[in-house]
């Protein structure tokens, strides 16, 4: 029985290595927390933003790498930047308010999403009206 | 006296760790000068990485890495009578001996290993050459080649 | 199952949008490789779809087809293609960058915008089309047209291209004159190997022609930069002065500026940006393929003759070109870039 104990255990050990190891992200990122990842990142860490896009639809990718190209559209002084509610209901358009501490919002934003694997990622990011990021 | 004798043991495990250290550099000069001195141009090619760097130059496509190993021997280029003048843990400020760019030193950071090793080699006709090797239990990997200078 | 999804997701954007048309693999054998935007590298398989900042590179034998609504763009052995995309007047335009080696687009139909072609010495627009493209290892591009209009410019010169009509540029010139070619005609192979050897033969010229053409990027780069930083600093005072008409004639009124005026402002001001990173990167694709894969060549010859007045005149011209790099493009470039 001890025995038994001990290899189950081992088991355990040796599969929860290997799923760390390989890297391998059993919960996925959702989109609510990708958009939340993206806000937080706008305020705290810019050059983090490119991360929240998919790197193969998304056709800013590579130009959003340089965080000082997102000056023009989310100044920092509005830091920081928050939204309202998400409507999730359709990752292809998921809406939102954001706002800002300055006079910039509030504005309509809309999240065009796409998921690889687990995981959810921007594609698109419309802000009043405009497709401002492809 | 049992201090001492514990600070004997522990000063004999660093030097020995040391020279095998030293001893691992001199047998990767040894190796890779005696593939490029016999014309080994396929097995260079094969213990070298992507991206590689070749002097300030980051080499991308393998065709390329096998044009310089074959060429670098076709030309009858000799790494004559190679002996270790230093090998290094890579550091902070290691990329300014190949290139002080920010190309070259986020090469440093994005591609090389924490165990990664600048060898730095002397011929007999006082030329230097810069390698990046690193170690493992298995396996040899060449990321930068500098020189003759 | 995951491809299926992706491809399915990524019709739908292309049905919202018209535009960013992603393109799919129709066929791949042999050694072909893709580079994702975000840096890892897989092989290339059918029903792969692939999209701006995508590079594909190909071996000896390696093949693909790409297939963009419309657009049919065959990549033979040994090239390295990206998929890349820039701004003009508020429109993007798909732009196939060629560093290395050739590739053949047949267009069946007009889709809205045609994508430019761009490589180390040149860019070429086409219409309802088909032909070749051909990278030279010096830099140099060859382009042959099978039918159609193919208008190829370079150092602000144009020329326009029918059917069995070719052009090379040599980087940093104008178009050379155009040539009477058959279809197929053209061995890339001997081509190329026709343009090592000269760049063999003489070095210097070639790293001075390099030179020439980082001169364009570098000048594309400053003027967008320039334009960015004076849109930028417009953008910072109309916000700071609707701060004051907040606090003066109430949120609402510097809402509705915002939105009438600053908003479009900003959008303008990111698009330029957009392009110095397009320039910028167009630049470190050239320093990276073409004149990197040249000092590669040349060091490697003369490793063993390091003193050879060639080598060494060459390499000091090779220097200057990367001290004109550093001082105008690294500033644009980040580490994610490398």
């Amino acid at each position: 029985m001890k025995r038994t104990t001990i290899l189950a255990l081992l088991g355990m050990v040796i599969g929860a290595l290997t799923i760390s190891l390989i890297g391998c992200d059993l919960s996925g990122v959702t989109i609510d927390a990708r958009i939340d990842s993206f806000i937080s990142d706008i305020n705290y860490d810019r050059t983090n933003v490119y991360l929240n896009f998919h790197s193969s639809a998304t056709s800013d990718y590579n130009a959003l790498k340089n965080e000082s190209t997102l000056e023009a559209i989310f100044p920092v002084a509005g830091f920081p930047y928050s939204r309202g509610s998400l409507d999730t209901s359709d990752p292809n358009n998921v809406t939102t308010v954001l706002d800002d501490t300055a006079a910039w919002g509030p504005k309509d934003a809309i999240f065009v999403m796409i998921k690889d694997g687990m995981t959810w990622y921007i594609n698109d990011l419309w802000l009043s009206g405009t497709w401002v990021i492809q | 006296m049992k201090k001492l004798t514990f600070l004997l043991i522990v000063l004999v495990l660093f030097a020995s760790c040391a020279s095998i250290q030293r001893s691992k550099d001199e047998g990767n000069i040894e190796r890779i000068s005696k593939l490029i001195n016999t014309g080994q141009a396929d097995k260079l090619s094969a213990m070298t990485e992507l991206p590689f760097l070749l002097d300030q130059e980051i080499i991308l496509l393998d065709k390329d890495v096998r044009t310089f190993w074959s060429t670098i021997v076709e030309v009858g280029f000799k790494v004559e009578e190679p002996v270790l003048e230093r090998g290094v843990k890579i550091g902070p400020d290691s990329y300014k001996e190949f290139y002080d760019s920010m190309e070259v030193r986020t090469f440093f950071n994005k591609y090389l290993k924490k165990q990664s090793r600048l060898l730095e080699l002397k011929t007999n006709t006082g030329q230097r050459i810069l390698l990046l090797v690193t170690d493992t239990l298995f396996t040899r990997t060449l990321h930068g080649f500098k020189g003759p200078y | 199952m995951k491809k299926i999804i992706l491809i399915a997701i990524l019709l739908v954007a292309v049905l919202l949008s018209g535009f960013a048309v992603p393109n799919d693999v129709i066929y791949s054998e042999g050694d072909a490789a893709v580079k994702y935007q975000a840096g890892y590298t897989d092989d290339v398989f059918i029903g792969d779809v692939y999209d701006t900042g995508d590079t594909v590179t190909t071996g000896f034998d390696g093949f693909v087809e790409l297939d963009q609504a419309g657009l049919v763009l065959k990549i033979n052995p040994d090239t390295v293609f990206t998929l890349q995309e820039k701004e003009e007047k508020g429109e993007k335009t798909s732009v196939f960058s060629l560093a290395l080696g050739s590739i053949k687009f047949r267009y069946d139909r007009i889709t809205g915008k045609e994508p430019m072609i761009q490589t180390a010495s040149c860019v070429a627009g086409a219409r309802g089309t088909e032909f070749s493209v051909y990278a030279g290892a010096d830099g140099s591009t060859l382009i042959v047209v099978d039918s159609g209009l193919v208008e190829v410019e370079s150092e602000g010169k144009a020329v326009q291209l029918t059917a069995e009509e070719g052009v090379e540029v040599q980087p940093g010139e104008p178009p050379g004159d155009k040539f009477v070619v058959q279809r197929d005609q053209i061995d890339y192979k001997t081509w190329n190997d026709d343009k090592l050897s000269a760049m063999l033969a003489d070095p210097v010229e070639t790293v001075r022609r390099i030179q020439d053409r980082m001169e364009f990027y570098i000048q594309e780069v400053q003027e967008y930069d320039s334009l960015y930083r004076e849109y930028l600093k417009k953008l910072e005072e109309e916000r700071r002065l609707n701060t004051e008409r907040a606090q003066k004639e109430g949120e609402n009124v510097a809402l509705q500026y915002e939105n009438d005026v600053i908003f479009p402002l900003s959008v303008e001001t990111f698009n330029l940006g957009l392009n110095v990173r397009y320039f910028s990167l167009a630049a470190l694709s050239m320093r990276r393929y073409v004149a990197g894969r040249t000092y590669l060549l040349l060091k490697a010859r003369y490793i063993a003759d390091y003193d050879n007045t060639i080598f060494r005149e060459y390499r000091k011209t090779f220097g200057e070109l990367l001290d004109k790099f550093e001082e105008a493009i690294v500033p644009q470039l980040v580490e994610a870039d490398i």
